[in-house]
């Protein structure tokens, strides 16, 4: 299941329950709470920053109130690297390092800001280790 | 000639005759199995020899440490153990200066082959230095400039031990000082400079024996490497482990005590090489460290937050207040506090009693030390269940009982028994514990690289502790030879146990593990289950059935046995391997014709190194894999009878080198792809360029995206991305 169609189910799943669907840019904790339920934890990364942590390690990204991202575990074919590079073969793609290999495995981010989805990944295996979703530009 | 007449004997010879009648048990236990196919693998590995190490070491003085071993000829008779296993024939082809890779022996060969480029100064790479030698350790003494210097045999027992090198060369590879042989941060060093210390090669042959069970099988490493003398790593670090097979060490990770057997070399050394253990264990179940598991983040209370701030992903590591913390470095995440816990079990086990924390405590020893322990008297336990040579110290104790033993006791107390013994017997028992103990001591001495030290340091520790256990000892042996009478009558009916030296159980028990993911565990256990099926027929009670088995498995340790299995796998397949490059040349040519199906990516075993291939190709090349292995091992099967674990087995060894091959195929064909464009930019550059013009500039994603639209190279092995974005980003689009 990809991100989008994750998002496209929240929407659907959402206008048939009367619940307000999830929007980046748009949506707001209360949105969230309403769609989710409660979340397992809030983490408070600075005044205006806020993460609602859900099962199976998702996590919504609030600032100012509003949603910005959304972060997952890859599922099924989503895990493996060359996935995404089929996904994103006509997306101007950016390697980011995001971890620097002080130790071992160095963590890098795929990022198609098209798409509005960045994926992170390990050197060394190609392993997928989460999905971002975020508003697409 | 099986059977033992009752009246003819007594226990102590009946126990004689067991070891006596070994070899003809064994034929008897190899005759029953020949209905079956023997299996060939087996056949392959039945070549078994006595470690030239511990016939020295049964010989040796009874004071003897194992330090008194670090010798020119003690390391070559480390060596020769090693050696002594490697295959006859091999492949190596080619030269290395002036020798001929295939008139080697299969270890100086595999050695070249693999490091021969990476020795001394990588400047000048002048082979006419080595022109006299013929042996690994002359290698390396040469580039010591002392053909005398141990050095050379301790570089050449770690790679023969663990299959990497220490490195003696001037370039420190993946660190950002070192692209130049020979420069570090812009200054020239002198060669000397990147060589570890006599005192240091010193550390790395105790370390070698000072590293148990998953730091000895690190797959991924390459090279252990020393920076310069006098420099640093940046981030304030004293070492570096690189998932490319690199650890890196600095002086200050390289530092002893009062003495050679202690400092912060040892805990270092091991921490480093326990981040390898962590990723290539996260690695083997599809994650990035092992230490990011679940599991292992509950116990020690970490867990991970993750945002993005202006355009930035962030994520670090938090951990709960009731998080405990091994050392204070252990608190920066869960790899350092993995790669913490594993190297202060072994170094500093001290850290352990002032922690408390036994789940953490029983983890690392489980499953990273063979359940060993390092301290007090757990250690003291291991080393008595190691040495007290059960067999021969049970007929001991055993003759005490016989009414002959005489002798007043000094020792032990009638008290000291919950069984009754008398005066004599209990002088008996103290001639016999005083002899064990000094047995033992003097084992432990020799075989345990940290024995001199605790046992000098915890003298009166070890003389309490063996003093407790000897009695418990004697008092499990009490029992069942107070039936002497119905034992005997039993010993009528049974054949003698199967000798311990057979190695065909435990080829067999391994054989069975191929496809276990826990390999060494289900070895144990198939291993037990086996003997107990035997040893079910003898009739033998529980404790003889249990020294038995435990006795067994000490003769054959996972680790030797899978060592023999794989060579011999090995051995196998190198006769295929014209078939194999056969099969993976057919593959992907008709594979090729599948790369434009779009598919969905199956799980597949090709390792693209982080490359891309197309999906219908990719599944293609994956599918191909269990056919083709099915095809050469019927192959095999029409000239050999092969048993079905032989064929489950050679299976996954072939599909394995299929997986490989496919994988170096595709790095040889992605790289050629890489060169046709650029080739294809070279070419085409121009052109390209007088379509762009300054305004398009303006707008870099807009630009960047028509560019790479007017590229018309056809790519498999990349997607356009890979191979022009940099191109499009630096010169096309540039402003």
């Amino acid at each position: 299941m990809n991100g989008h169609f994750f998002f496209l189910l929240l929407f659907i799943t959402s206008c048939s329950f009367g619940t307000k669907p999830l929007q980046f840019g748009q949506s707001t904790k209360a949105d969230i709470v309403s769609n989710q339920g409660q979340p397992q934890k809030t983490e408070l990364i600075k005044s205006n920053l806020e993460i609602l942590v859900f099962e199976n390690d998702q996590k919504y990204q609030l600032t100012d109130d509003v949603l910005t991202h959304y972060w997952r575990n890859p599922e099924g074919e989503e895990k493996f690297l060359s996935f995404w590079k089929k996904k994103f073969e006509n997306c101007l793609t950016e390697k980011i390092t995001i971890e620097d290999q002080r130790h071992v495995a160095g963590l890098y981010e795929l990022k198609c800001q098209e798409m509005g989805l960045s994926v992170i990944y390990s050197e060394g295996n190609d392993f997928i280790e989460r999905v971002v979703e975020y508003e697409a530009r | 000639m099986l059977f033992i007449q009752k009246e003819m004997i007594s226990l102590k010879e009946w126990l004689s005759m067991k070891l006596a009648n070994l070899f003809m048990i064994l034929f008897f236990f190899l005759s029953c199995q020949k209905k079956e196919i023997r299996s060939y693998i087996i056949e392959v590995s039945q070549k078994a020899q006595v470690s030239p190490l511990k016939r020295a070491l049964a010989q040796a003085d009874d004071e003897a440490c194992l330090e008194s071993f670090y010798s020119v000829e003690g390391l070559k008779k480390e060596i020769a153990f090693f050696e002594e296993r490697a295959p006859k024939q091999h492949d190596f082809k080619g030269r290395w200066g002036h020798l001929n890779l295939e008139e080697l022996p299969f270890y100086t060969a595999k050695f070249l082959s693999k490091y021969g480029d990476n020795l001394g100064d990588l400047r000048t790479k002048d082979l006419s230095l080595y022109k006299d030698c013929q042996t690994v350790p002359c290698f390396y003494n040469k580039i010591y400039g002392n053909e005398e210097s141990l050095n050379g045999y301790v570089h050449y027992l770690w790679f023969l031990k663990f299959g990497y090198v220490i490195a003696a060369d001037n370039k420190i590879e993946k660190e950002e000082g070192s692209f130049r042989p020979g420069i570090w941060n812009g200054v020239e060093k002198d060669l000397k400079d990147y060589l570890f210390s006599d005192e240091e090669m010193y550390g790395f042959w105790r370390t070698s024996h000072l590293i148990k069970d998953s730091h000895e099988t690190l797959k991924s490493m390459n090279e252990i490497q020393r920076l310069p003398r006098g420099e640093a790593l940046s981030g304030g670090v004293c070492g570096r482990a690189w998932s490319s097979g690199y650890v890196n060490l600095s002086d200050s990770c390289l530092i002893f005590k009062e003495s050679r057997n202690a400092g912060y070399f040892y805990y270092s050394l091991i921490h480093e090489l326990s981040h390898i253990v962590d990723y290539e264990e996260g690695r083997a179940k599809n994650g990035r460290y092992r230490s990011h598991f679940d599991d292992f983040l509950d116990l020690t209370k970490f867990y991970k937050t993750e945002y993005e701030e202006n355009g930035v992903k962030k994520i670090k590591w938090k951990y709960y207040p009731e998080a405990i913390f091994i050392s204070p470095y252990s608190r920066f995440s869960p790899q350092e506090y993995f790669a913490e816990s594993l190297s202060r079990y072994r170094v500093s086990p001290i850290d352990y009693e002032t922690l408390n924390f036994p789940k953490l405590e029983n983890l690392v020893r489980d499953s990273y030390y063979k359940g060993l322990s390092f301290k007090g008297e757990n250690q003291f336990e291991d080393w008595v269940k190691k040495y007290h040579e059960k067999k021969t110290l049970a007929e001991l104790v055993r003759a005490c009982f016989s009414p002959e033993a005489k002798g007043e006791s000094t020792l032990f107390k009638e008290m000291d028994f919950v069984k009754n013994f008398t005066e004599t017997q209990l002088s008996c028992l103290s001639d016999v514990f005083l002899s064990s103990q000094k047995e033992m001591k003097s084992e432990i001495k020799m075989k345990e690289i940290d024995g001199c030290e605790v046992l000098q340091s915890k003298s009166s520790e070890w003389s309490n502790y063996t003093q407790r256990w000897f009695p418990k000892f004697v008092e499990k042996l009490d029992e069942p030879l107070r039936e002497e009478d119905k034992k005997e009558e039993r010993v009528q009916d049974k054949p003698p146990l199967p000798n311990l030296e057979d190695d065909e159980l435990s080829l067999k028990a391994m054989l069975n593990c191929t496809y276990a993911e826990e390999k060494k565990i289900c070895y144990q256990q198939e291993l037990v289950k086996i003997l107990t099926g035997i040893l079910d027929q003898y009739g033998l009670d529980e404790l003889e059935e249990r020294e038995f088995t435990e006795r067994y498995i000490e003769f054959h340790p996972y680790e030797e046995v899978s060592i023999r299995v794989n060579q011999s796998v090995e051995k196998i397949i190198q006769t295929l391997i014209p078939e194999i490059t056969d099969h993976v040349s057919h593959s992907w040519e008709s594979c090729f014709t599948e790369k434009e199906k779009e598919e969905m990516y199956l799980e597949g075993r090709i390792d693209l190194k982080g490359g891309y291939m197309k999906s219908g190709m990719m599944n293609c090349l994956n599918r191909r894999i269990p056919e083709a292995s099915k095809k050469l091992i019927n192959g095999l099967k029409l000239k050999t009878k092969l048993s079905s674990s032989d064929e489950a087995v050679l299976t996954r060894g072939v599909s394995d080198h299929l997986v490989k091959e496919m994988g170096d195929f595709y790095s040889q064909e992605a790289s050629a792809e890489a060169q046709r464009a650029e080739d294809w930019i070279t070419k085409n550059k121009t052109n390209l360029a007088s379509k762009i013009t300054p305004k398009m500039k303006k707008n870099k994603t807009n630009c960047q995206r028509y560019a790479l639209s007017r590229i018309t190279f056809e790519a498999n092995y990349h997607t356009k991305n890979d191979l022009f974005y940099p191109f499009v980003r630096d010169q096309l689009c540039k402003p």
